[in-house]
């Protein structure tokens, strides 16, 4: 069997389904305004200040504000969930569709909590 | 995707986590218990907690194996060629004021460092922090309508790709790191219509030092095989030829995880705008985001400032 990963599914017909769908779907995007919090320890704040201090900060990058936005996509992965949400509540409920992107590991999450030697004491 | 699709003109995107103090993710901390009853217990019916007995899915371990695969199958990749690579990021990290951490690390403070998966040490592992990101984006018939100052600043996205294990003659459990950014790179590039010698800089997905390196391969940053040779031409250093993780990377800046993908954006945007300041790659106006979560999902985005 050839174990070269460079070499491997590469060809499969799904794959070239997906590069037209990508041919075309990437003409026409911008990214208007952006902007990351400080990363490190924040232990007075908790996901929906850091998630509105991001959405706030990439608003103004951007010169909108809520009332322009359509659609608001969210991704949080070891927290309960209702993330979105949670943040429309702080930066501005407009009624437009908050879509999550939630991974639940609660498995991870409990077994992080037995591990405490990790790579974050530094 | 929705601005995409025309359902409407703008979107916002946001991640977020809190990771401080969250520990080893994947595995550990639970005891390999050989009691005396065998019952076949969660999704894959085990009899025993399989982690450690048939491969880890513990994220050291699993990004520990593929450096030590990357050194096996080309050669040349050693403990100290992946504590250079670290060295490299914590080097970067002291220009970027929102990284985690901002001290350069020598490559024997690496070396000497909390051994935590053979041949990362703890300095060489992605750092667990609190932290989140967002951007607004734009359909290009309404940014037209915007203001000067908007159009100016606002960066295209050349390619935005989204991948997924392929299938594949291999253990459906174990990740693989690699095909998954290999097939998101080659549909990105092509989405694009611009190759890896067009990139001025790359942010990559370096979750531990030896992801750096084999995503220099499989980046197609440099020929199959390459990825040593690549780092030791200095290519990746933010003089080099082609500037990789300048904000410090993972290993640096700080991996919390759902504000990572964006943040690696950011990273890019700020550069292809020319506002990032003391950190700025001069001139340049291409670059690659890349960002992976095993189980598993990768992706790709090549962005271009308007300027261009």
């Amino acid at each position: 069997m050839e174990l070269k990963p460079s070499t491997m599914g590469l060809n499969r017909p799904e794959n070239s389904r997906q590069h037209r769908r990508n041919d075309m779907a990437t003409d026409d995007i911008w990214i208007l305004g952006i902007h990351m919090t400080k990363f490190g320890k924040h232990p007075d704040l908790d996901v929906v200040d850091l998630g509105a201090q991001a959405i706030m900060g990439a608003l103004c990058d951007a010169d909108v504000t809520m009332a322009d936005i359509g659609v608001l996509a969210a991704g949080n992965l070891l927290g309960q969930g209702g993330i979105a949400q949670q943040l429309q509540k702080q930066v501005g409920q407009t009624g437009i569709a908050g879509l999550q992107r939630v991974e639940c590991m609660r498995d991870w999450r409990n077994r992080a909590a037995h591990g405490d030697h990790g790579c974050q004491s530094r | 995707m929705a601005v995409k699709a025309g359902e409407c003109e703008m979107g916002l995107a946001v991640g977020v986590e809190k990771l401080a103090g969250a520990g080893l993710l994947g595995a550990g901390g639970q005891a390999k218990s050989d009691g005396e009853q065998w019952e076949r217990n969660g999704r894959f019916g085990a009899v025993a907690p399989v982690d450690g007995r048939i491969g880890t899915q513990s994220m050291p371990g699993v990004f520990a194996q593929i450096g030590m695969e990357y050194g096996h199958r080309y050669g040349g990749a050693d403990f100290e060629l992946f504590a250079r690579i670290s060295s490299k990021n914590h080097g970067h990290s002291t220009l970027n004021p929102l990284a985690a951490y901002t001290s350069a690390m020598s490559v024997e403070q690496i070396m000497g460092d909390v051994m935590i998966a053979y041949p990362n040490t703890r300095p060489m592992c992605s750092a667990n922090c609190d932290g989140a990101a967002a951007a607004v984006v734009v359909s290009g018939e309404r940014l037209a309508s915007l203001s000067d100052d908007q159009r100016r600043r606002a960066v295209r996205v050349r390619a935005s790709v989204l991948t997924s294990d392929p299938w594949q003659e291999a253990c459906q459990v174990l990740p693989d790191v690699n095909t998954l950014t290999r097939n998101a790179a080659r549909q990105a590039y092509e989405a694009a219509g611009v190759g890896p010698e067009d990139l001025d800089l790359v942010e990559l997905h370096d979750c531990f030092a030896t992801a750096e390196l084999v995503h220099y391969d499989n980046l197609m940053l440099c020929p199959d095989g390459g990825a040593v040779d690549f780092f030791e031409s200095g290519a990746p250093f933010r003089d080099g030829s082609l500037p990789v993780n300048v904000s410090g990377g993972l290993q640096s800046k700080g991996h919390p995880i759902s504000a990572t993908g964006i943040a690696n954006i950011w990273e890019v945007c700020q550069h292809v705008r020319g506002e990032c300041g003391d950190r700025q790659i001069e001139g340049a106006r291409i670059g690659l985001a890349h960002v992976i979560g095993l189980g598993s999902a990768c992706g790709v985005h090549i962005l271009e400032g308007a300027a261009a």
